[in-house]
């Protein structure tokens, strides 16, 4: 039955993401939502979102959403959202950006969005992009902004990168910072994917040593398609990768297990994996891990491992 | 009345010892959908994850502590310690549940089943040097299933008959499969002795095989400082893997290649297959030359020509841009690399 589980719930994940892999910009279509700081009713409130409101959605989770709220992420609950597509425009740099209640510098701060994050285009005004933030609407200057349907950056080339056509690279099964806790022959992936990997272990074995090596599970077969004991993990842009324990010791642990590090594990995800690898999403259960970081959400079975996606 | 009274009293007793003996579980990849903290233990209070020191664990009640190991290798222990009979009853088990794969397709091999098994072999094999004994004649003999669930553990336990058994294996192995499977448990040891470095690049020459030429440039080590005549003997066996017939063999050359060069002169044959015809090989090239140390002008302008080619391939392009951020970049070099960032974050 666990198993019936499994497989059902990574089936709903698999397709639910090739949908959230374009994400989406929702639409509130009741009078007014509470957003809350996780999927649950015993989540903390972080404000409310009203009716016309554009949001950028995240990911679903059943009937919890995972949207961009304010200075952080937001679940709200219901299907009283309209899935209504449009342009959405996305923090660039590495520095939060001030938000403002009118389209000039003069107007009041409201707050910072953080940067990568995503918010619904709802309409322009000179250099200033209008948004939903926080229940409230405000303003973001559009030269730290991309969005898809225009750039307002002067210095972006905007020739669409092409599909690249490199072929999937095996990770060596034993490297610098970290090992392989599965068959080489299911450790096959795109090149960002096994690049991005060696670089991460190799970086936290250079600034760590002393800490564990990283565990690191399956990733794709060599010509993708599919792969025992998932539903995903076909195209090489998935791997499987152990939590980091807390004694030192190279091996499997678990969230709630005396072992489980996690400091040491939000560590790994925010400063390496996030800095190396070209994120989609990762999938972990540490509510104080997928709480704060937007990136990482809850999926069941997710408890022993992370599952990190990377865009193809 | 008195008698069934102190019977079930006895029985209670009874019951409440046996389910107070302490065992550690066995860590699996389980697909247990409850989200909820277990305890590793019925008896004993589990530590608040808040407080995530490094303290050291206390010993499990009734086990002795692990000979000592390389801190970065040490595994948990997983079931109970072996007694007397150097075959423990425990081993006995885990060698039947190997048996039960015996023939499956690798494949195949169910995640939860293979894996799980790898740890608790590792843990047996690291307390009792008969076990391991034991596992490796099995690695030797084994068919691909089984060996691939051995390897997974031997990987993992940097011991000398491992590595002793490793490179025989790669170098005189009876078939080729068995030499692939000596080759891909040096990779996981990633060895950097002399001994083995030497004996690797000896083998790479006159091999013919495609795979075991992979597999070969795998099992140089990784993470391991070696000796100059050891650097200029790897150098001299991967270099002309750069110019070879299969794209694979380039590629793994290519991607491996600045873990050993360091100068201007050895990069060389890097900076030729940044130009190779086969995209795989040109991005390994870019890959490899974000581990080269120096700043050479020429260098960077290799690199530039690869981001600012609208024509080249994207993952080359990204690989070769992620490679110039170490480069103190001039105005112009700077605007190559500014626009590409810009693209590569406006994709959806």
């Amino acid at each position: 039955m666990g198993n019936v589980w499994g497989i059902a719930s990574s089936l709903v994940f698999l397709i639910f993401s090739s949908r959230v892999s374009a994400h989406s910009v929702i639409e509130i279509a009741a009078g007014k939502m509470v957003v809350r700081a996780g999927p649950g009713p015993n989540f903390p409130k972080l404000g409310e979102v009203f009716s016309k409101q554009r949001y950028y959605l995240i990911h679903p989770k059943g009937a919890w959403k995972k949207i961009w709220f304010g200075q952080q992420v937001g679940w709200i609950y219901g299907s009283s959202v309209l899935v209504v597509g449009g342009p959405a425009a996305k923090v660039l740099g590495s520095n939060p950006l001030t938000v403002r209640s009118g389209p000039s510098w003069n107007y009041s701060e409201i707050g910072k969005a953080p940067p990568g994050s995503r918010w619904a285009v709802a309409g322009k005004s000179g250099n200033w992009i209008n948004v939903h933030f926080a229940g409230k609407s405000a303003w973001m200057a559009s030269g730290y902004l991309s969005t898809s349907t225009s750039n307002a950056n002067p210095n972006a080339n905007w020739l669409e990168l092409s599909t690249s056509s490199v072929g999937f690279t095996q990770l060596p099964a034993g490297g610098a910072g970290y090992y392989s806790y599965s068959s080489s022959s299911r450790q096959w992936g795109k090149p960002g994917m096994i690049y991005g990997l060696m670089n991460a272990a190799g970086r936290w074995k250079m600034q760590h040593p002393q800490a564990p090596r990283i565990g690191v599970g399956d990733i794709s077969l060599k010509h993708g398609g599919y792969m025992s004991g998932h539903v995903s993990h076909r195209k090489g842009i998935d791997v499987d990768i152990r939590p980091i324990r807390k004694d030192n010791i190279q091996g499997p642990t678990r969230v709630g297990w005396s072992s489980y590090s996690r400091a040491r594990t939000y560590f790994w995800i925010a400063s390496y994996v996030k800095k190396h690898l070209n994120i989609q999403v990762v999938i972990f259960n540490d509510p104080k891990i997928y709480g704060p970081l937007w990136y990482v959400i809850y999926w069941p079975n997710h408890h022993n491992h992370l599952h990190v996606r990377i865009w193809p | 009345m008195r008698a069934l009274w102190l019977f079930l009293v006895a029985l209670g007793c009874g019951m409440g010892f046996w389910l107070g003996r302490t065992t550690a579980p066995t860590p699996t990849a389980s697909h247990n959908p409850a989200p909820q903290p277990q305890p590793p233990s019925p008896s004993k209070k589990t530590p608040p994850i808040e407080n995530d020191t490094a303290a050291s664990i206390p010993p499990q009640e009734g086990r002795q502590p692990s000979p000592p190991i390389e801190v970065a290798h040490k595994i948990p222990e997983t079931g109970r310690e072996s007694e007397g009979d150097p075959i423990s009853e425990n081993l006995q088990n885990l060698l039947r549940e190997l048996e039960a794969l015996r023939g499956a397709n690798p494949d195949d091999l169910f995640q939860k089943e293979g894996f799980d098994l790898s740890d608790r072999l590792l843990g047996e094999m690291m307390r009792n040097d008969a076990a391991l004994e034991r596992v490796l004649e099995m690695f030797q003999g084994a068919d691909e299933t089984t060996a691939a669930v051995l390897a997974v553990a031997l990987g993992q336990y940097k011991h000398p008959r491992i590595e002793e058994t490793a490179l025989q294996l790669a170098l005189s192995g009876a078939s080729d499969s068995l030499r692939l499977r000596g080759f891909d448990l040096l990779d996981r040891l990633d060895i950097a002795t002399s001994e083995t470095v030497q004996a690797i690049t000896r083998s790479i020459p006159g091999e013919s095989n495609p795979n075991i030429l992979a597999a070969a440039i795998y099992a140089l080590p990784q993470d391991g400082v070696t000796s100059p005549e050891d650097r200029r003997s790897v150098l001299a066996a991967l270099s002309p893997l750069l110019m070879h017939s299969n794209i694979e063999t380039r590629k793994r050359a290519a991607m491996r290649f600045t873990e050993w060069a360091r100068t201007l002169d050895e990069i060389a044959p890097v900076m030729k297959a940044l130009t190779d015809g086969s995209p795989d090989v040109r991005a390994a090239a870019a890959f490899a030359l974000q581990h080269y140390r120096g700043t050479e002008p020429s260098v960077m302008q290799a690199l530039v020509e690869r981001v600012g080619d609208s024509n080249e391939d994207t993952e080359v392009r990204r690989q070769a841009w992620l490679a110039l951020r170490h480069f103190p970049m001039d105005p112009e070099t700077w605007t190559v690399y500014d626009q590409f960032r810009n693209q590569l974050e406006s994709q959806p």
